[in-house]
């Protein structure tokens, strides 16, 4: 037992490279902010209260009673009935974003920024549909966490300031390792879930849920081609996702296999974002899995090509 | 820190870990009793969407008929069509979607969604209205009907959702018009029919249709 409690004290507890929560918070920052910048035409259409499944088509066709005025109702921004708030909704998403993009006031711009993504998806969820958008709270949560501001962001460059330093951008130090851990169990129950359920259902083990994610309209891409006749291909990919997804549930944690197991992950998520429509996930699920590249791989690449 | 500290803070920690392992674990592999016994503890982690829920194409099972289009297509009807000229629908809406969703296709696939979730009946999240069929096509209606963004005038919509499925095994492909409402502007009042496999088609083609 007390072996165990070592084991884990050090799995928690060791400090790490704080490398990862730069990278992932400017990563999740650029989503969220690219994302929601990209809605800006639609924005009254999707958000507003004349818009689709806005609120004045709810109080016509139900009645004024519809109206959640409940907490959680405001919560939602369910009561909103100016297309003013919803452009200042706009504005403070895009605005906080952008600040825990660059690390300023990240831990608030964090918060902010989630609670008003939340607001949005419960506002009209039918617009963030592909992929598993919540997602993207939970593990943005573990950033906050981390304090992933401390290093190569505007709150780090001021305190330094502050202190004197004549080089704020110099140094990305070490951090608390547990957020760190804590995204990097969450990635791989996430791998596990999917990877489970191939096992289980019979389109997958047939091979043909690929093709099923190619034909279909609501997530393929391009669904004018004629995709029977890439069955053969659709179906290797199919076999490959299904060994894949489970291997990265144990590969993600062996060192020596971890690089390759990362790269397969990679051309696995940015094949499904070349070929099928699933929102922000396959930009989240790549960013996430950054967690586990070793700053130093990257250094002995570099050493390697450029030299020391 | 001290020593009770850390070792409270490595039981949470510990703790939250073993949760989601377990929730990870798919329901169909998982011990029943583990189910039975942990119902609640499992439906309060779906609750908080610990558990990111099922794999996002699951539930197309086996079947040699995987779905291919689903096509959600809205029609204008106007409001006082000239004397002797038969209705001749204007295409409001079409199913078109840019392969580039960040440029256009937030606003094409919410309609979308709205349309498949509400004619499956599975428009889960207006509680009271739960799986009630027409909501979604309601909320479409009255949209075309009323909302600014939507420069012409029409006195009806016609509602039509086009499905064809594509065999896995032969490619053969089955159309059908899966179902048509029509919303009345004025009465919001909608009237379901089942048209001809084809009539849709023609419906697009009419004289007067735009894109």
């Amino acid at each position: 037992m007390p072996r165990l409690e070592h084991h884990l004290r050090r799995f928690f507890f060791d400090p790490a490279p704080a490398h990862w929560a730069v990278i992932i918070r400017v990563g999740f920052g650029l989503v969220l902010l690219c994302g929601t910048l990209a809605m800006l035409p639609w924005w009254q259409e999707l958000f507003g209260p004349e818009g689709l499944r806005g609120i004045e088509s709810r109080v016509r066709l139900y009645g004024e009673g519809s109206i959640d005025t409940s907490v959680t109702g405001w919560l939602r921004l369910d009561p909103v009935r100016s297309p003013a708030v919803m452009w200042a909704v706009f504005a403070a998403s895009t605005f906080t974003a952008a600040c825990f993009t660059v690390g300023f006031w990240t831990r608030t711009a964090g918060v902010l920024a989630v609670l008003l993504h939340i607001a949005l998806l419960a506002r009209h969820g039918q617009v963030f549909n592909g992929g598993w958008p919540f997602m993207l709270h939970q593990f943005m949560a573990y950033l906050v966490l981390a304090d992933c501001g401390r290093y190569a962001s505007v709150d780090a460059w001021l305190r330094l300031r502050k202190e004197g330093s004549t080089d704020p951008w110099s140094t990305v130090g070490m951090g608390s390792g547990w957020p760190r851990r804590l995204l990097m169990v969450h990635l791989t129950t996430l791998y596990a879930t999917a990877g489970l359920h191939r096992f289980t259902d019979a389109g997958w083990m047939e091979g043909s849920m690929v093709f099923v994610a190619m034909t279909y309209t609501m997530y393929g891409r391009f669904p004018d081609v004629t995709w029977f006749e890439w069955k053969p291909l659709l179906q290797a990919a199919n076999y490959i996702t299904v060994l894949l997804e489970p291997a990265a549930v144990v590969l993600l944690w062996v060192p020596r296999a971890r690089a390759v197991i990362i790269l397969l992950l990679l051309a696995l998520h940015g094949g499904l974002e070349l070929t099928s429509r699933t929102g922000w996930w396959q930009y989240v699920m790549s960013i996430t899995l950054l967690v586990f590249v070793e700053p130093r791989w990257l250094k002995q690449q570099w050493d390697r090509r450029v030299g020391t | 820190m001290s020593p009770a500290r850390q070792r409270l803070g490595l039981l949470a920690l510990s703790s939250y870990v073993a949760l989601l392992a377990f929730a990870a674990w798919d329901g169909a592999v998982r011990p029943a009793f583990l189910d039975d016994a942990h119902a609640a503890v499992w439906n309060g982690l779906r609750a908080l969407r610990i558990q990111p829920g099922a794999a996002l194409f699951a539930g197309n099972g086996a079947n040699e008929y995987k779905q291919e289009h689903l096509c959600p297509i809205v029609l204008g009807h106007s409001t006082s069509p000239p004397p002797g000229v038969v209705d001749a629908p204007s295409l409001l809406w079409s199913c078109d979607r840019s392969p580039f969703p960040f440029a256009t296709d937030s606003f094409q696939h919410a309609m979308a969604r709205i349309f498949e979730s509400g004619h499956f009946g599975i428009l889960n999240d207006d509680s009271a209205r739960r799986r009630n069929a027409e909501v979604g096509y309601q909320l479409v209606g009255d949209y075309f009907c009323h909302s600014p963004q939507v420069t012409e005038e029409v006195a009806a919509v016609s509602l039509l959702l086009y499905r064809s499925d594509v065999s896995w095994r032969t490619g053969q492909r089955v159309a059908d018009v899966t179902w048509e409402y029509r919303w009345d502007c004025t009465t919001g009042t909608i009237t379901g029919e089942r048209p001809e496999p084809g009539a849709l088609i023609d419906a697009v083609r009419a004289p007067g249709a735009t894109q």
